[in-house]
């Protein structure tokens, strides 16, 4: 093979979506795991229920990323492992321990809830993940959560990003509606006070954005099912907000990030609606503009590949890219998601013969040096095939949203270009170490 | 409780230490998981992953793929990947979703090895044992299957197996200090072909309890001798260095390097010097107080009134109740590259 297969824009823009998420290449084919493929993992995400302990059970093989990701980040003392073993897999006699490791971490004193997360083997045997819980948490008299880290469903709606995002939401506790606050869902990082999205909502009289990051307490994550709404700003986070409606009725708006202007404008618009409040935001638009402006003037002509080691759609990164006048080579994307379609079109307007490479696809590595060449590569994925392109990685720790989010973009290209750094280096900075 | 780790976090598991063995072999490795297990091997097993020459897939198996056995399907992707050619084999590597639903990989693999034409066989991992079992395997099942009839006379070569970053103390590369004249090494480019003409080999030599049962099997049917043994490295000086005025000492690793690193120790000092391993050992290759572990209580128990513990950084907690001093000897089926 000598040319990595791809889809352009305009092709891609032309197949039908249907309801769920579609591989660009075709589901037949083996899978290139790069090194770049980063992202907050099962593992950190769980780690946003404050004061809690995971408790891994699974063969070793499952554990261990967590386990280097907990040494590096220092979480390691709230990680439990009960590694299973042909023949308690095979009796199924590892399910009557659980309740007994539960106990014992609830016997440390340390922790308000344990989250217990199995994999694919018990997705597979059909284990009742819940019942489980259920009886665990009355053994050990404490609060247990429960998620499966089962990348067999990964393509699916409910991947394991999904349900463990589900497992924190269901720890909301419902009660007196508290009309001065609301949730934002999909981050992995608080809504910082001065953020943008935090005036705009004080504007109109919500004085408190509550994360699962920003809680400090289990008792203060509990509190979230007294909130007002949710704000859903990652797509892996909207069957917490259906959950979160029918458990505790509690309204949601999908509001993903974005980083074109007028999609930006438009969203604020539909949260105004659904607030029943008028925002504003010129200020934030028109600083958005003047950056834009700014990033143009500078780094016009330039060439931008995007991969999908980013938080939000490449393809809406891309168009925006695209607007001021950076050419993009490329985008990355194996699985089409339905809420990529919008930017897919936006695109295809703007550069409808962009490429779209699957990062995972064999082809793609065996023949990555044929791939278009780019002056900067955005993503790690990207960035490991582009030997000779400033890499950027996405900051996954931090949360923007709103104009805020494609000013935060231009600054890190920026920088990216300013003061480049080895993509070894951000690896090493990342999820990953090796 | 069994299987219950407070401490200690869970090892290299049996499938990284396989596709280890086979990465830089020359053949094409598709690790027969949903894409967790090979992120797993990527990011924190395999260094040489980062930029290296090995070609390593996942085979992306979904929900339904174990649902509906489509094994074909598997034979298919595996296929197309091998398609541009230049693999000397491809190495089926098994993990838990595979396992649980009791896949024949080896069948699998005559399937691939009759589509592609290509050398192929099975490596039934389960993700359940630790990477040296794992690797024992690969490399059992890769001699297993390039193994002549019949050999030709000695040529006076040195095989070695084992030479990968999972067995390494610290940040030692294998390949390089065991690089000496006509050495040649079944985890490098050209094992195949190097396995094909074995009576070119006069000795070898296994770097961990992981080769033995490869060594043995090509010492019982062409009767050449081997020996486990790991070089006096960078990484074990700087180790042996910190032993000190110590009189107890453990030392936990991999049993081959901790074996020579214990012999280090014992050129300067009257040290009591016991070598403890949670992964495969050669009984043959330990003294009496060397323990075995299975679990924290274990290991705590060997640690119990040592003044000194070489082990990876990542025993630390484990070990803070017996007051050792704790001097890293980094392993990456702990810390993968986080101490190297």
């Amino acid at each position: 093979m000598t040319e990595p297969r791809f889809v352009t824009v305009s092709e891609l823009a032309d197949k039908p979506q249907g309801g769920g998420s579609r591989p660009l290449l075709g589901g037949c084919r083996l899978h290139y795991n790069g090194p770049g493929s980063t992202g907050f993992g099962v593992k950190r995400t769980a780690m946003l229920l404050p004061e809690s302990a995971m408790l891994m059970v699974s063969p070793m093989g499952c554990g261990r990323s967590g386990s280097v990701v907990a040494e590096k980040f220092g979480f390691a003392d709230r990680m439990f492992y009960l590694n299973l073993d042909d023949r308690s897999v095979a009796s199924g006699a590892y399910l009557e321990r659980i309740p007994e490791a539960v106990k014992t971490i609830a016997g440390l004193g340390t922790f308000k809830a344990v989250l217990i997360c199995m994999t694919c083997i018990d997705a597979l045997t059909g284990t009742d993940l819940e019942g489980i819980g259920r009886s665990a948490a009355r053994a050990a008299g404490i609060r247990v959560a429960t998620t499966f880290m089962d990348p067999i469903v990964r393509d699916g709606r409910f991947g394991p990003m999904v349900q463990v995002r589900q497992a924190i939401a269901g720890c909301f506790e419902g009660g007196e509606p508290q009309p001065g606050a609301v949730n934002v869902l999909g981050t992995f990082a608080p809504v910082p006070a001065q953020s943008e999205l935090a005036q705009v909502l004080r504007g109109a009289g919500i004085d408190s954005v509550r994360t699962a990051a920003g809680c400090r307490t289990f008792g203060e994550l509990e509190q979230m099912g007294r909130s007002r709404c949710n704000l859903v700003i990652h797509h892996q986070a909207a069957a917490c907000g259906e959950d979160l409606e029918k458990r505790l009725g509690m309204p949601f708006i999908r509001l993903l990030t974005a980083f074109g202007p007028e999609q930006i404008a438009a969203d604020y618009a539909r949260l105004g609606a659904f607030l029943g409040a008028q925002l504003r935001t010129d200020r934030y638009a028109e600083s958005a503009r003047r950056a834009l402006e700014r990033f143009s003037a500078d780094f016009s002509g330039k060439r931008i590949a995007v991969g999908e080691a980013v938080c939000g759609s490449p393809f809406d990164i891309a168009a925006a890219l695209v607007s001021a006048g950076i050419r993009v080579p490329f985008v990355f994307r194996d699985m089409v998601l339905p809420s990529d379609g919008a930017a897919i079109r936006r695109l295809r307007a703007l550069a409808p013969d962009t490429p779209v490479y699957s990062g995972v696809d064999p082809g793609t590595f065996t023949a990555s040096r044929s791939l278009p060449q780019a002056d900067m590569a955005l993503g790690l994925d990207a960035g490991y095939f582009l030997k000779n392109a400033v890499s950027v990685a996405w900051p996954f720790e931090e949360t923007h949203f709103g104009f805020d989010a494609l000013v935060s973009l231009l600054a890190l290209l920026r920088r990216g270009f300013e003061a480049p750094e080895t993509h070894r280096a951000q690896m090493r900075g990342s999820y990953l170490t090796v | 409780m069994k299987g219950f780790f407070r401490y200690l976090p869970p090892f290299s598991p049996d499938y990284s230490g396989a596709v280890s063995a086979l990465f830089s072999a020359g053949g094409m490795v598709v690790l027969c998981d949903p894409g967790g297990c090979s992120g797993n091997v990527a990011g924190y097993d395999e260094p040489r992953f980062y930029g290296g020459g090995g070609v390593f897939y996942s085979a992306a198996i979904r929900e339904l793929d174990t649902i509906f056995g489509r094994d074909d399907k598997l034979v298919k992707k595996i296929a197309a990947a091998a398609a541009p050619g230049g693999y000397s084999f491809i190495a089926l590597v098994g993990t838990p979703a595979v396992s649980v639903i009791g896949t024949d990989l080896g069948a699998v693999a005559r399937a691939v090895e009759k589509e592609t034409g290509l050398p192929s066989f099975a490596v039934a991992a389960t993700g359940m044992e630790d990477y040296s079992a794992g690797e024992q395997q690969a490399e059992a099942a890769l001699t297993e299957k390039f193994l002549p009839e019949t050999a030709e006379p000695s040529r006076g070569l040195t095989g070695v197996f084992g030479a990968i970053p999972l067995n390494a103390a610290g940040g030692d590369d294998l390949v390089s200090l065991m690089k000496r004249g006509r050495t040649v090494f079944f985890s490098e480019k050209g094992a195949a072909d190097a396995l094909r003409h074995i009576g070119r080999f006069e000795r070898l030599v296994c770097l961990s309890p992981s080769g033995i049962r490869a060594c043995e099997l090509i010492r019982s049917r062409f009767g050449i001798p081997f020996e486990m043994a790991y070089p006096e490295s960078p990484a074990l000086e700087k180790a042996a260095a910190a032993a000190g005025d110590a009189e107890k000492i453990l030392i936990i690793h991999q049993q081959a390097a901790a074996n020579t690193l214990r012999r280090m120790i014992r050129k300067t000092s009257d040290a009591d010097v016991a070598v403890g391993s949670f992964f495969l050992r050669l009984d043959a290759a330990a003294e009496e107080q060397d323990p075995a572990f299975s679990g924290e209580d274990e290991l705590a128990r060997a640690a119990d009134g040592c003044d000194l513990v070489i082990a990876d950084p990542m025993y630390r907690r484990a070990l803070a109740s017996s007051g050792a001093r704790l001097a890293p000897l980094p392993h990456i089926a702990l810390s993968g590259d986080l101490y190297r």
